[in-house]
């Protein structure tokens, strides 16, 4: 029974997953709003990294990694490399963040997501030679700051679900 | 005995699984890899990429799509009588321009007879609609409904009724992806309308401009001036429309492109002789 416990919630994680990405990949007049979409994929890659860790993860991660590549750059590596990095370093930290507080758990959040942004940057210049926008880079903190309490709610009220 | 089963089951699928994570993070190294080196596999991918991926994002978003065109619409509505003198005046100023572009276009004929000219070295190979294009976080790309079936290949070069857009990078049975001027991985050789003075663009970390990654000569273009395509690298054909002079620091030009690259709805693939 367990397993059906952590079902309800994952498999609509993976669902606001999907409909993020389909918002993000395409333009709109109100730019930021695929930024906001860019951000709450992120969220979810990460929330579910520590909340629902399971080996399967590896694959949604992966396969995320791969189809945001493909349409945000048209080549292969930052988000990919980014997420399975990020799926192991979550995957070791799952003991210590059991100790966590939920405030602690959301500065924990917030850092790690801060630093896979910085990462996808950081790879995407490495590898392509786009250059790092601290423009942008400083607009996602300022938008995450703005967006990460009702995101959090929204995934307080999901979680409740199951 | 199926105690056993179940056993044997439990033990095959946990070999299974720490197979698998190793095989994900080759395949991921894998794939960078043969990225780089512009391996056959990966391009195959990126075009399914643009067959599979596009028209299912389109599904996912259509309604949002939809909420903010009504939303655009009801904006627009507001300033229908404003919009409406505009374009009142705008008809008169290009009905006065139809007629010295008449007149130009017959001279030109004329002019090519004469000479017996054949400059004409582009051909116009499909108009598309842009049926995506990509948000301004990463690449800036378009997808178009055009693909081989309209003998639409790599590299062809893509303008609009305002100038230069892009060119092909990746081409399906039915959709071609574009790479837009204003990304930072194009490369576009340009030189100034009124003077043989050269230069290099290639796109800003905003979107917005073109910003010159490499100048031939010393001269500094004033403020205003016109850059066309210089038709070097043989990739655009000459004389293509790319935009115009906004300001000019000591280390760069910056160029405001003529075509509305977050607007962008038909296009035209040349194909260059």
């Amino acid at each position: 029974m367990p397993f059906q416990w952590h079902l309800k919630p994952i498999i609509i994680y993976i669902f606001l997953l999907i409909i993020s990405f389909g918002i993000t990949i395409n333009a709109y007049s109100f730019l930021i709003l695929n930024l906001i979409f860019y951000l709450l994929i992120h969220f979810i890659i990460i929330y579910i990294g520590i909340y629902y860790y399971k080996k399967f993860l590896f694959f949604i991660f992966f396969l995320s990694g791969i189809l945001l590549d493909l349409s945000l750059l048209n080549e292969i590596g930052p988000h990919l490399l980014t997420f399975m990095i990020l799926i192991i370093f979550l995957s070791r930290v799952q003991k210590m963040l059991i100790r966590f507080n939920s405030l602690k758990m959301i500065f924990f959040i917030i850092i790690v997501l801060f630093l896979v942004l910085f990462l996808e940057k950081i790879i995407t210049y490495l590898l392509f030679n786009y250059t790092f926008d601290i423009e942008g880079y400083l607009k996602s903190i300022f938008l995450s700051f703005l967006i990460i309490f009702p995101v959090f709610f929204f995934f307080q009220k999901i979680d409740n679900m199951g | 005995m199926s105690e056993r089963k179940k056993i044997l089951f439990s033990v095959k699928a946990k070999k299974i699984s720490n197979l698998f994570l190793p095989f994900l993070f080759i395949l991921t190294f894998l794939l960078i890899f043969f990225n780089k080196t512009d391996y056959y596999l990966v391009y195959k991918l990126k075009s399914a990429g643009i067959d599979v991926i596009s028209p299912i994002s389109k599904v996912i978003s259509s309604p949002v799509s939809i909420a903010i065109n009504a939303i655009n619409n009801i904006n627009d509505l507001r300033f229908i009588k404003k919009e409406n003198l505009k374009l009142k005046q705008e008809i008169i100023r290009l009905k006065k321009w139809q007629i010295l572009a008449i007149k130009n276009s017959r001279e030109n004929v004329a002019y090519k007879k004469l000479l017996n000219s054949t400059s004409d070295d582009t051909d116009i190979i499909k108009t598309a609609l842009v049926t995506s294009q990509s948000p301004n976080i990463y690449a800036k790309t378009a997808i178009i409904n055009a693909g081989y079936k309209d003998k639409i290949k790599d590299t062809m070069p893509v303008i609009n009724e305002r100038g230069l857009v892009g060119k092909v990078i990746s081409v399906t049975q039915n959709n071609s992806k574009l790479l837009l001027i204003n990304d930072q991985s194009s490369s576009i050789p340009v030189k100034l309308m009124n003077k043989d003075f050269y230069a290099i663009v290639s796109g800003s970390t905003n979107g917005k401009h073109l910003i010159s990654s490499f100048v031939k000569d010393y001269y500094k273009p004033n403020v205003g001036d016109i850059f066309v395509t210089s038709g070097n690298g043989n990739i655009y054909p000459q004389d293509i429309l790319v935009g115009k002079i906004v300001a000019v620091t000591d280390e760069n030009i910056i160029i405001l492109p003529f075509a509305d690259l977050n607007n962008l709805e038909f296009l035209q693939v040349l194909n260059i002789r």
